[in-house]
């Protein structure tokens, strides 16, 4: 009853303050929501400004190849599926191309190299797309990456369906079979169709966004989730020195309530702290934003291990500070350098050097960013064990560090 | 023997023996030894920082002491100190509530730590309000009463669970004259109700006014206890003599002031208050002629003279030495 009564007194009060709930939950949507809507999202979902690409095509391929990739490539980007996303644009050759990206004038070009179509028929090298985008736009470019790696994907299987059923009729003395197999292999659907080998399908994101985007909102969401528990949970933590300094610690050590007892409410209480903000930015971020956080059983538990995360780390930080005015600022710098170095700042930056993901796994906020990546990309309890056990045992370490710590500082009155 | 004692009606309601507690090198209580009966009202009186908290906290629970024990209604502090607890009714010397809860909630929070629920908390809560008047703002936020306001909400936070035993640390420091009223009266009528008080304070009005017995506690000990009459007694008939000196106050003039009087016949004891001289005399009213022409010969201006007639500030000056206002 008393551990009840402790706790919901630190709920109440926390939950008092507009300024506090503010940061807990409108600051972070508040940062999601920014982004989200710098795609000109209405409610739809998010969308991008249609980005202009051109295709400078080198390839010659030989007449009677199945397919040429310069075409299928262009057609593919032109594709009225993708009408919301890419534009149709010329440029003669690859250094205009490039000129023209540096430049702003154009969004984005891919280079098909010459021999491509025979280089992918051969069964034998790499053929590479070169593509070019503005270093200050790597949205566009994991958009465009996107798309390409579909066309690449439909292109390769179409090229060793073509190439097995040559080898298949050739071996077999069939006089001119080869071509004709080929040609029967790589060709399906209405219409001529000849150019599109029969396993490429680009599928256009629904509701007229991208895949990309809807991913990347949703893991800036989560980190910034993150940031702003491990925030709450310190601040949780500090409470003991609100109170120190209001003199009601004093006056709680002289009830007949036992120090465990104390304890135990002080972190009922930041626990249920954080898992209302924690399940507040869950519920709401669904709704603004439509983000799908994955199954419900690995999302509680990942709820609870941050929860644990945020409050453990929040009272090891007590340690560090004599009085609430100080706790502010070390709190601030603490927790923004962690969070930065656990890649709360870096969440949605594609092909970032590997130091940075080993890094991030000394911090606990790095390794509850990749607990809710593993929770966003739908994973079951299996998928997420590793770093649902990561973050838990961090936290409970932290914990088992910080309460004694806090237990022998405020003695009594706990 | 007071470890059997466990029943209302027999035994003192509150023992300390020889509590003690050092901060380093400084012993902020030494050896105290102090009983209360049941409905007695005891006053600790002293100056600042003659440990008269620190005597409280450790009675309370707060800090642990490093020697001694103390017993409330029987109970021992280091053997059973959840019943001491439950006996005891703490107000603390600094306003000890949640500012950002209101004074109804701060006093159901505080009525559930000593495991009051239900109608009888509610019926309790009511109860206090009334009694400190705050039933009109029972729903503002602590943070937003006045000083005296949050005093007596303070005070109300200790009664809930009706303690046998009431502990008060100087309540009415820094409050205005009407709110220091009512909480002395207010303590007047729980002693009267049956409730056994231990009141800190400096003020040795508050403590002449309220109490059956009178502690005077100075530099961590106990230096004399009895009732006002007995404590008066101590300096016999002596009265004090109060000296406002014109341009005083520094070290060299406090003692060319004390040298200058100190010889005088009948006067006992000089000390140097501030910008004050302090004499014990036997009989000060005889004394005054001989003190101005003294002052006089010095070339000492008197601003003001007050003659007291013997009270506690004279037992405590003739006691050590020094002003009680130190």
């Amino acid at each position: 009853m008393k551990l009840l009564t402790l706790a919901w007194k630190d709920l109440r009060r926390q939950f008092r303050s507009g300024l506090l709930l503010l940061l807990m939950i409108g600051v972070p949507l508040l940062l999601t929501g920014l982004l989200y809507f710098a795609f000109g999202s209405t409610g739809t979902g998010p969308a991008l400004t249609p980005l202009s690409v051109a295709v400078i095509d080198l390839d010659t391929p030989a007449a009677l190849a199945p397919f040429a990739v310069g075409t299928i490539v262009a057609q593919a980007l032109g594709s009225p599926e993708l009408a919301t996303l890419l534009v149709p644009a010329t440029a003669p050759d690859a250094a205009t191309a490039r000129r023209r990206v540096r430049a702003g004038d154009l969004g984005a070009a891919v280079i098909v190299p010459a021999h491509a179509t025979a280089t992918l028929l051969s069964g034998r090298g790499v053929l590479t797309l070169e593509v070019i985008t503005d270093p200050a736009r790597p949205l566009a470019a994991g958009v465009l990456s996107d798309i390409l790696q579909a066309v690449a994907d439909g292109l390769s299987a179409g090229g060793v369906a073509a190439r097995v059923t040559a080898e298949l009729a050739t071996a077999q003395g069939v006089p001119g079979a080869a071509l004709l197999a080929a040609r029967a292999a790589a060709t399906v659907g209405p219409g001529p169709g000849i150019d599109r080998p029969a396993s490429l399908v680009i599928t256009a994101p629904r509701e007229g966004g991208s895949s990309f985007v809807k991913r990347m909102v949703a893991e800036v969401m989560a980190a910034m989730m993150i940031f702003f528990v491990f925030f709450s949970g310190a601040y949780g933590a500090s409470a003991v020195l609100r109170e120190q300094e209001e003199g009601t610690l004093r006056r709680l050590a002289a009830t007949p309530t036992s120090t465990a007892t104390q304890l135990g409410g002080r972190f009922l209480g930041i626990a249920a702290i954080l898992v209302v903000q924690i399940a507040s930015l869950l519920a709401l971020s669904g709704l603004v934003f439509g983000i799908g956080w994955g199954r419900p059983l690995p999302v509680a538990l990942a709820s609870a291990a941050l929860a644990v995360d945020a409050a453990g780390f929040g009272v090891v930080l007590l340690a560090f500070v004599k009085t609430s005015r100080q706790s502010g600022p070390v709190f601030g710098v603490v927790l923004t350098v962690t969070g930065m170095v656990g890649g709360l700042m870096t969440a949605t930056m594609p092909s970032l050097p590997v130091a940075f993901h080993t890094a991030a796994l000394f911090t606990p906020q790095g390794w509850a960013m990749d607990l809710w990546r593993a929770c966003l990309a739908g994973g079951d309890v299996g998928a997420i064990l590793p770093s649902l056990a990561g973050t838990f045992v961090i936290g409970v370490g932290l914990l088992a560090v910080g309460v004694p710590l806090m237990r022998r500082r405020f003695a009594r009155g706990l | 023997m007071v470890d059997t004692a466990r029943e209302r009606g027999t035994g003192p309601a509150l023992r300390a023996e020889g509590l003690t507690k050092r901060y380093r090198d400084t012993v902020a209580v030494d050896a105290v030894d102090l009983e209360v009966q049941q409905g007695e009202l005891v006053s600790l009186l002293g100056p600042n920082g003659a440990g008269k908290s620190t005597l409280m906290d450790m009675i309370a629970g707060v800090i642990r002491p490093d020697g001694g024990d103390a017993w409330v209604l029987g109970h021992s502090l280091r053997r059973a100190p959840m019943a001491a607890r439950r006996a005891l009714g703490v107000v603390p010397q600094d306003i000890a509530l949640y500012p950002d809860l209101s004074a109804r909630e701060n006093l159901l929070f505080w009525g559930r730590m000593y495991g009051l629920t239900g109608t009888l908390l509610e019926r309790r809560t009511a109860t206090l309000l009334e009694v400190v008047g705050l039933t009109e703002r029972q729903r503002g936020r602590v943070e937003t009463f006045s000083g005296g306001m949050k005093r007596r909400l303070n005070i109300a936070a200790a009664l809930l669970h009706e303690p046998p035993v009431i502990m008060l640390d100087e309540p009415t420091v820094g409050i205005d004259p009407q709110s220091r009223r009512a909480i002395l009266d207010y303590v007047q009528r729980l002693n009267d109700e049956g409730a056994t008080v231990l009141y800190t304070t400096h003020y040795m009005e508050e403590a002449a006014e309220l109490s059956d017995r009178i502690a005077i506690l100075d530099r961590g000990r106990i230096i004399a206890q009895g009732t006002h009459d007995a404590l008066t007694r101590i300096v016999g008939e002596h009265d004090r003599i109060e000296l406002e000196l014109v341009g005083a106050g520094t070290p060299e003039a406090g003692a060319v002031g004390e040298a200058a009087f100190a010889d005088l016949p009948g006067v006992r004891h000089v000390s140097t208050q501030g910008t004050r001289l302090e004499l014990l005399a036997t009989d000060g009213a005889t004394l005054l002629p001989g003190l101005f022409a003294r002052a006089a010969a010095r070339g000492i201006a008197v601003r003001s003279v007050t003659l007291h007639e013997p009270d506690l500030e004279s037992v405590f000056l003739h006691l050590t030495g020094r002003a009680l206002r130190d």
